[in-house]
């Protein structure tokens, strides 16, 4: 776990001194600014977080993919990851600590939406429920966990960032339609619809916005996180035999 | 530093590398066919060979990158396959073109690999290594800063800073400049003694240089394993070369022939502008006689050198015999075609700055000509 440790820090360094993360973070925050200010400002509209929790959904589809690009293809096309796959350290602890690493900007670039959520406790006249706040924000971390180990995969398979980035969008963007697909070809309430619906991340992902917590909503976004960075781990593993 | 004194009572040295029998194919191609050796401790190794010879794949079957197809390899006494983790921590590596990341400072750089390679006193640790090398003065400079010497310092510096006992480096001193490369060489040579190191190259002069033995490695075998002196005896084999030369307007048939009169004298070649590169017999210098032919005969002589078989010379004739087929099938003066310049005396390095010392470690036991 020490190892992981060291691997994480020092990618956290990493994200932080690239131009990358602080582009992706203050696009980011100017796109939730904008739409926040829109719904708020909206008379006539129940002040609510509910929209703007899909909102960020929407957006970190784009942004995770971005953010993970760089984690491993990078040192494939630089080929420092010789040296980190030749130092004393598991792989699947290079894959874990590249990700949490994201995970962890990630986790910064998001907190710095609470002061969003600030105002609109200042402006609500009735006073907030912070039952379905803190659900959104673990639904928001569970999502982005999961987008961020599907982007540590796809940057595992290859050198270019640029591909890295589209295909970890192209299987996000199906993964979150996945309801959406299964509802309108294969009909509501049919056997195959309900599959895709429950495989779906948006269906899984939008119960947060409800204040609710449902143990399968969560175990499915670990489940997610867990099988794309077993996935990054065999990866990296099978290019030792390449 | 004698070698042979440390923990070993100077008897049988200690075994740090055992390759035993290396297979790797990529996909279907045998990139390493067959491949055994040893080191021993305090050992310098050089893999010498073509690019694409094998030698970076050999590296990287040791360091844990890549397992074998077939074969078993130790470093220090681990497996690389089975103890992997175990093997790693024993060994410092430089891979070909020093991959270092740019983005961090030298000082965070060789701190994030102590501690992953588990050093306990990291701060003793990389002023020790920073000051062996001579960046102690860069730690906080940006390494996509520095120039092409001093990241290839700073990646010497990482393979050294867990102080291991191994430490393999592809092709250490590639791309850097004359002063560069000869202060890589020296740092190498210092390193030797306490550590068992691996260095690949192809730059002939270098390996002759830095390694106590070489192995030749071709098409992914190792052709030839010796310590310098004996690759140079077994090439040898026609005894002694001397080459001759007379003050022009002397006939050259009759200088031939004169030279070729000398008893023990087995070959005589005319080399051109008064000339010659005369083969004697094994065993026995015929210099003195040589010399009395000539001046005996009035002619004014010009040179009378030894010619110091090289690395080149070595690594020339096995990779012909290889072509050819069997040792002895080719005479080891003539390199083989296409090699416009006959292999002399170790002044030509193929590259720059090659040539200063280039007969400084010759085989044999007369330095060849003095520097250019």
């Amino acid at each position: 776990m020490r190892s992981a440790t060291t691997i994480w820090r020092r990618e956290l360094g990493s994200f932080f001194a690239s131009a990358v993360f602080w582009v992706l973070a203050a696009g980011f925050l100017a796109f939730f600014g904008l739409v926040f200010t829109g719904y708020v400002t909206q008379p006539g509209v129940q002040a609510t977080m509910r929209p703007l929790i899909e909102l960020i959904g929407t957006i970190l589809l784009f942004v995770t993919p971005l953010m993970s690009m760089r984690l491993l293809s990078e040192e494939q096309r630089s080929g420092t990851l010789e040296l980190l796959m030749t130092s004393p350290v598991h792989d699947w602890q290079v894959i874990v600590g590249k990700w949490f690493a994201a995970f962890v900007a990630l986790a910064v670039m998001l907190s710095l939406t609470l002061i969003h959520v600030g105002i609109m406790y200042r402006l609500a006249t009735n006073g907030m429920d912070p039952g379905p706040l803190l659900t959104a924000y673990l639904g928001i971390a569970l999502l982005g966990m999961a987008l961020l180990a599907i982007g540590t995969l796809t940057s595992s398979l290859t050198s270019n960032q640029v591909v890295a980035a589209f295909i970890g969008i192209m299987i996000v963007m199906v993964l979150w339609f996945l309801p959406f697909l299964g509802q309108q070809v294969f009909g509501q309430g049919s056997t195959v619809g309900t599959i895709l619906t429950r495989a779906g991340l948006s269906e899984h992902y939008l119960n947060f916005g409800q204040g609710v917590v449902d143990t399968r909503d969560v175990v499915y976004f670990i489940t997610l996180t867990v099988g794309a960075l077993f996935l990054a781990t065999r990866v990296l593993e099978t290019r030792r035999w390449r | 530093m004698d070698p042979a004194s440390d923990g070993q009572g100077g008897t049988a040295r200690e075994v740090m590398i055992d390759v035993d029998h290396l297979t790797r194919y990529y996909g279907t191609l045998p990139a390493l066919t067959d491949v055994s050796f040893r080191a021993h401790r305090g050992e310098i190794v050089g893999f010498l060979g073509p690019n694409g010879a094998g030698k970076t794949t050999t590296m990287r079957i040791l360091t844990g990158y890549m397992p074998p197809s077939s074969g078993k390899a130790t470093v220090a006494g681990y497996d690389v396959v089975d103890q992997s983790i175990d093997a790693r921590r024993a060994v410092g590596y430089l891979p070909e073109n020093t991959p270092l990341y740019q983005d961090m400072t030298v000082y965070g750089y060789l701190d994030f690999m102590a501690k992953l390679r588990g050093v306990a006193e990291r701060r003793e640790a990389i002023e020790r290594v920073m000051g062996r090398v001579g960046i102690d003065d860069r730690a906080d400079d940006l390494i996509g800063r520095l120039s092409k010497g001093l990241r290839q310092r700073v990646g010497i510096a990482q393979a050294l800073v867990h102080d291991p006992e191994v430490i393999i480096l592809d092709e250490p001193t590639i791309g850097l400049d004359p002063q560069q490369i000869r202060e890589v060489r020296g740092l190498i040579r210092e390193l030797g003694g306490d550590h068992t190191i691996i260095l690949s190259t192809h730059i002939l002069p270098e390996a002759e240089q830095i390694c106590d033995r070489v192995l030749i490695i071709d098409e992914g075998e190792i052709v030839a394993s010796d310590a310098l002196e004996q690759l140079a005896q077994h090439t040898q084999s026609g005894g002694e070369r001397v080459r001759v030369r007379v003050q022009a307007g002397a006939e050259s048939d009759l200088v031939a022939g004169a030279l070729g009169a000398v008893g023990g004298v087995e070959e005589v070649e005319p080399e051109g502008d008064g000339a010659f590169l005369v083969t004697t017999a094994a065993g026995e210098t015929r210099r003195p006689e040589i010399a009395d032919a000539v001046i005996g005969r009035g002619w004014s002589l010009l040179e009378l050198t030894p010619v110091v078989t090289t690395l080149e010379d070595i690594f020339l004739q096995v990779t012909a015999e290889r072509l050819t087929g069997g040792i002895g099938a080719e005479d080891p003066a003539h390199a083989p075609p296409g090699d416009e310049s006959p292999p002399t005396d170790g002044d030509q390095g193929d590259e720059g700055g090659e040539q200063e010392e280039g007969a400084e470690h010759g085989v044999g036991d007369e330095e060849g000509e003095s520097d250019a």
